[in-house]
């Protein structure tokens, strides 16, 4: 039984230790590489210019996380009491976006705030004619907090489902203000899963590198950032290495203290169930009410407070545009003549983009090799949390040890595993082949592939099992008529996801690649750097157009399963 | 196509051998030297059969790499050309570890490759140096460790129809004479240091070493006049130039000559330009240094360079390149005469033993 156990797990166990836990190991091993073995530390530690770069990234991750955390609030109590119809579209308005490659959305930011965009038109208006968000830190907050929005969104979204309009109506009726009420009655309950939101999106955006890179002035250069000049520029290894240790350290140290607080399989989309909650329910409530004393904020809420009406309404506004702007704006973009990233007037329209990526070979080879290998990846990465979350699913003693290293790829900055992939396969003669590829982005598609598994799993019955083998069907049998049809929609999620993962995916594919496996995101990021012309918008606007098609089908698909399957299934929408 | 291209050929081995051993079984005299003939006219290609890595950007430049170098190559000596343009993020890890990435590396600034010559990542070609001396380089240019290619500039420009252009680099640096927004690159200071310097008095004769405390200080004083913004990239120089977002910028001059052909209206100014060289590198790891030795014996013939600066704005080497190119052409060029007695040249040498003890400098002042 227990060998049985272990087989199952041993994919993921391979998998995620060969390219996630020893190339940590090796990024570690190798910032000791100095003589004195401590001189890259001290390095870091004695730098001016690595404190600054360290604090302005925290300063960075500080300020996106509070205006997730500021729009997600209001605006998913607004996405609450919508009616269900209007939530679906909403939902997809919301997340859908967050499918398309995110190369293509820095370039519709960088359109956006630039000096021909409607923001500085609307700065203008307020008397600020020389106003600009291009390379400041706001202009770079907003491009952050639309890329890590969703994450703040899922497990707030999914947490305020779950309270009774009713708790909220007697509050009401007690004569408590509706903003009291949520203090006092909403926040309590959904604390823990806006924490689990706020320090994954905080870990997110300490560990971006290309948009920070794009859209941020100088004054916003990242750590991420640094590790990678030093990597591909200076090649100064000891050093990179010391400040992707660094960078990881920052990130399991944010991990640890919110651990008691955060749950974060549920901020990336692991749903727990009613049990899970209310067992801890009381804990929770006493540890946010210490929290808010400890803000010194508790005493401070007045029982009648009162604000606008509209506020929710509003932020979920904010949110929905957050969410669309940038890929409205690379679809105006694509129909520019002029190689600019300016909304074209209308002399200046013309689809020769289209037509020029129409005849280019790069864009189509480069689809052609990123569509096999996500292919490949998706597969890997599906079949390998398969059985991964089957057997954690019948042994939740385990979960507790395996799921911070089943969803560590999705947390570790790419960058600081990047450095310590490129010696492993260089090591194993694995440099520029399809394997290398392959294998480390099914590492980085495994969290996803688990979380919508084990989202799957969980609504999954036994019984069924046992009743299929009670009538005397074999395993294989079972499998195939029983337990395939009624994952099939969770499979085909954790399919899309990882699939998604691997056509979004550009350091490690820059490092590990060879020339006849130029993927579609370096060409992307090629016409992003070398180029910057609208022929990035049209791609954009093709990849936008298909990522919407794929997804309204699996939404159509999961809603048709679910209505036929003996038990409810999970949609993917929601996934 | 990439990929398939070492296929086809094999293939097309294949179709021919088994053409010779139809023909043969049907004793068709006819049939059989045709085949003959087709395989001794490829023989009669110097290089046919073999293939050579190239590594070099992507994008737009890729695209003319193709056209205007690889491609006429591949007609006229036979050898296969596989071109990645994903420079260059693996270069420099892979000369570091002697892993073989490429044959040749075209589009490199000339520092660079200088520090690959003192890291000792590049191999000393002799014959090398004799291509360069017999393309017509400059004897002081050349190197058996690289090859110069291409001449650019770093040029003041503005997008505004009505804006003055600055003569000078002091008058760059002067916001009360020249109102508005600056426009200056991050990606390396080179050669912003020495823009700085100029702008603050000191004459180009005196210019290397450079007096780094003293350029710092009068970069400080244009970001206190005026706002400047520090672009990541040549592209978006451009584009914030032609989106108005920066009022004067120092730009490559190529990109001036790119910009302007597709109808962006940026004007710009030689005087004081910063002139540079790009180069190419064989890597030690190289499997086919043969190809790209004649790779780059093709690239500087006079014709190819100025057809390649006709379609990028990078302009030839050699003084035989620049005459060729098209006269329409000739005013935006760094190459022409009149052009480059207006600038000052960049010392790479300094640079390539500087770079990087200016560089942890240079991200903590652009950090503050």
């Amino acid at each position: 039984m227990m060998l049985k156990s272990l087989f199952r797990l041993a994919p993921a166990l391979l998998l995620l230790g060969l390219l996630f836990v020893l190339p940590l190991a090796l990024v570690i091993e190798q910032s000791f590489d100095t003589v004195p073995r401590t001189a890259a530390y001290a390095w870091f530690l004695s730098s001016a210019s690595m404190r600054l770069i360290s604090y302005r990234t925290l300063q960075l991750a500080a300020g996106v996380t509070a205006i997730c955390l500021l729009i997600s609030y209001p605006a998913c109590i607004a996405l609450c009491r919508l009616p269900a119809r209007w939530q679906r579209i909403v939902l997809a308005l919301l997340f859908l976006p967050s499918f398309a490659s995110f190369l293509v959305r820095t370039y519709g930011w960088m359109a956006f705030l630039g000096s021909a965009g409607p923001v500085n038109w609307l700065l203008g208006l307020f008397g600020q004619s020389d106003g600009t968000l291009v390379g400041t830190f706001s202009g770079l907050c907003i491009a952050m907090a639309h890329m890590l929005l969703p994450f703040q969104m899922l497990p707030l979204y999914t947490t305020l489902r779950t309270i009774p309009d009713n708790q909220a109506r007697a509050a009401l009726s007690l004569g408590v203000s509706p903003a009291a009420t949520f203090f006092t009655v909403t926040l309590p309950q959904t604390f823990k899963a806006a924490c689990s939101g706020a320090v994954l999106v905080f870990i997110l955006c300490s560990g971006f590198f290309i948009t920070p890179a794009l859209i941020g002035g100088t004054q916003q250069t990242t750590l991420a950032q640094i590790i990678y000049s030093l990597t591909t520029q200076l090649l100064d290894w000891p050093r990179s290495s010391v400040a992707a240790v660094m960078l990881f350290v920052m990130v399991v140290a944010i991990l640890a203290l919110f651990s008691k607080t955060a749950n974060y399989g549920q901020a990336l989309g692991i749903r727990t169930t009613v049990t899970d909650a209310s067992t801890s329910d009381y804990r929770d409530a006493v540890r946010y009410r210490l929290t808010m004393r400890l803000l010194c904020f508790w005493p401070a809420i007045p029982r009648r407070l009162q604000l606008p009406n509209i506020l929710p309404a509003l932020s979920l506004v904010v949110a929905i545009a957050l969410a669309v702007v940038p890929l409205f704006y690379v679809l105006l973009i694509s129909f520019q003549r002029l190689p600019i990233l300016k909304p074209p007037s209308i002399g200046q329209l013309s689809v020769r983009w289209y037509s020029k990526i129409l005849h280019s070979d790069d864009w189509i080879s480069g689809l052609q090799v990123s569509l096999s290998i996500a292919l490949c990846a998706a597969l890997i990465a599906c079949a390998v949390a398969l059985f991964c979350s089957y057997e954690l699913q019948r042994r939740p003693a385990w979960r507790g040890a395996l799921t911070p290293m089943l969803l560590g790829p999705a947390i570790v900055p790419q960058i600081v595993l990047a450095v310590g992939l490129y010696r492993i396969f260089g090591a194993a003669h694995l440099l520029g082949t399809y394997t290398a590829l392959i294998a480390s982005h099914a590492m980085l598609g495994v969290p996803y592939a688990f979380i919508a598994l084990s989202n799957g799993l969980r609504s999954y019955k036994v019984r069924l099992d046992q009743a299929s083998f009670s009538l005397g069907a074999s395993p294989l049998r079972t499998s195939l008529k029983i337990r395939l049809p009624l994952l099939l929609p969770s499979l085909l999620g954790a399919f899309f996801f990882a699939f998604q993962v691997s056509m979004d995916e550009v350091v490690f594919a820059s490092l590990l690649s060879t020339p006849d496996m130029r993927t579609l995101p370096m060409v992307m990021y090629a016409a992003a750097t070398q180029d910057l012309s609208p022929e990035l918008g049209a791609v954009g606007v093709i990849v936008i157009g298909a990522i919407a098609l794929l997804g309204v089908m699996l939404t159509l698909f999961a809603q048709r399963t679910s209505r036929r399957s003996i038990v409810p299934s999970p949609d993917i929408s929601q996934a | 196509m990439k990929t398939t291209k070492p296929n086809l050929t094999r293939r097309r081995c294949l179709q021919t051998l088994a053409l010779g051993g139809w023909s043969l079984q049907a004793g068709s005299a006819g049939v059989l030297l045709e085949s003959l003939s087709s395989s001794a006219s490829a023989q009669s290609k110097p290089l046919a059969g073999k293939t050579m890595i190239l590594l070099t950007y992507g994008g737009s430049y890729q695209d003319a790499v193709k056209k205007i170098m690889a491609q006429p190559f591949t007609e006229a000596t036979g050898a296969n050309v596989v071109i990645d343009g994903s420079c260059c993020e693996k270069l420099d890890p892979a000369l570091a570890t002697g892993r073989y990435v490429a044959d040749v590396v075209l589009g490199l600034d000339e520092t660079s490759c200088k520090n690959y010559e003192v890291r000792d990542w590049t191999t000393d070609l002799p014959g090398l140096k004799s291509i360069e001396i017999a393309a017509g380089i400059d004897a002081a240019a050349t190197s058996s460790r690289y090859a110069p290619l291409n001449v650019y500039a770093y040029v003041a420009a503005t997008a505004d129809k009505s804006a003055p252009l600055p003569h000078s680099w002091a008058d760059f640096w002067n916001v009360d004479k020249y109102p508005g927004s600056r426009g200056l690159i991050r990606a390396e200071p080179i050669p912003i240091l020495e823009i700085a310097l100029l702008a603050d008095g000191v004459s180009p004769a005196s210019l290397y070493p450079l007096d780094v405390d003293r350029a710092f200080a009068s970069l400080d004083k244009l970001r206190k006049k005026t706002r400047v913004y520090f672009a990541a990239t040549g592209a978006e120089q451009i584009n914030l130039l032609a989106t108005g977002e920066t009022k004067y910028s120092v730009v490559y001059s190529n990109r001036v000559v790119l910009a302007n052909d597709s109808g962006l209206g940026i004007r710009a100014t030689f005087a004081s330009g910063m002139l540079m060289r790009n180069c190419a590198i064989i890597p030690k790891a190289a499997k086919n240094p043969d190809v790209a030795l004649e790779f780059i014996k093709f690239y500087l013939q006079p014709d190819r360079l100025a057809r390649f600066a006709e379609r990028t704005g990078l302009a030839p080497i050699t003084p035989e390149g620049a005459a060729r190119i098209a006269p329409n052409w000739q005013a935006v060029m760094p190459s022409t005469a009149a052009n480059q007695a207006q600038m000052i040249p960049v010392n790479s040498d300094y640079w390539s033993k500087q770079r990087t003890a200016i560089y942890d400098r240079w991200i903590t002042w652009l950090a503050q």
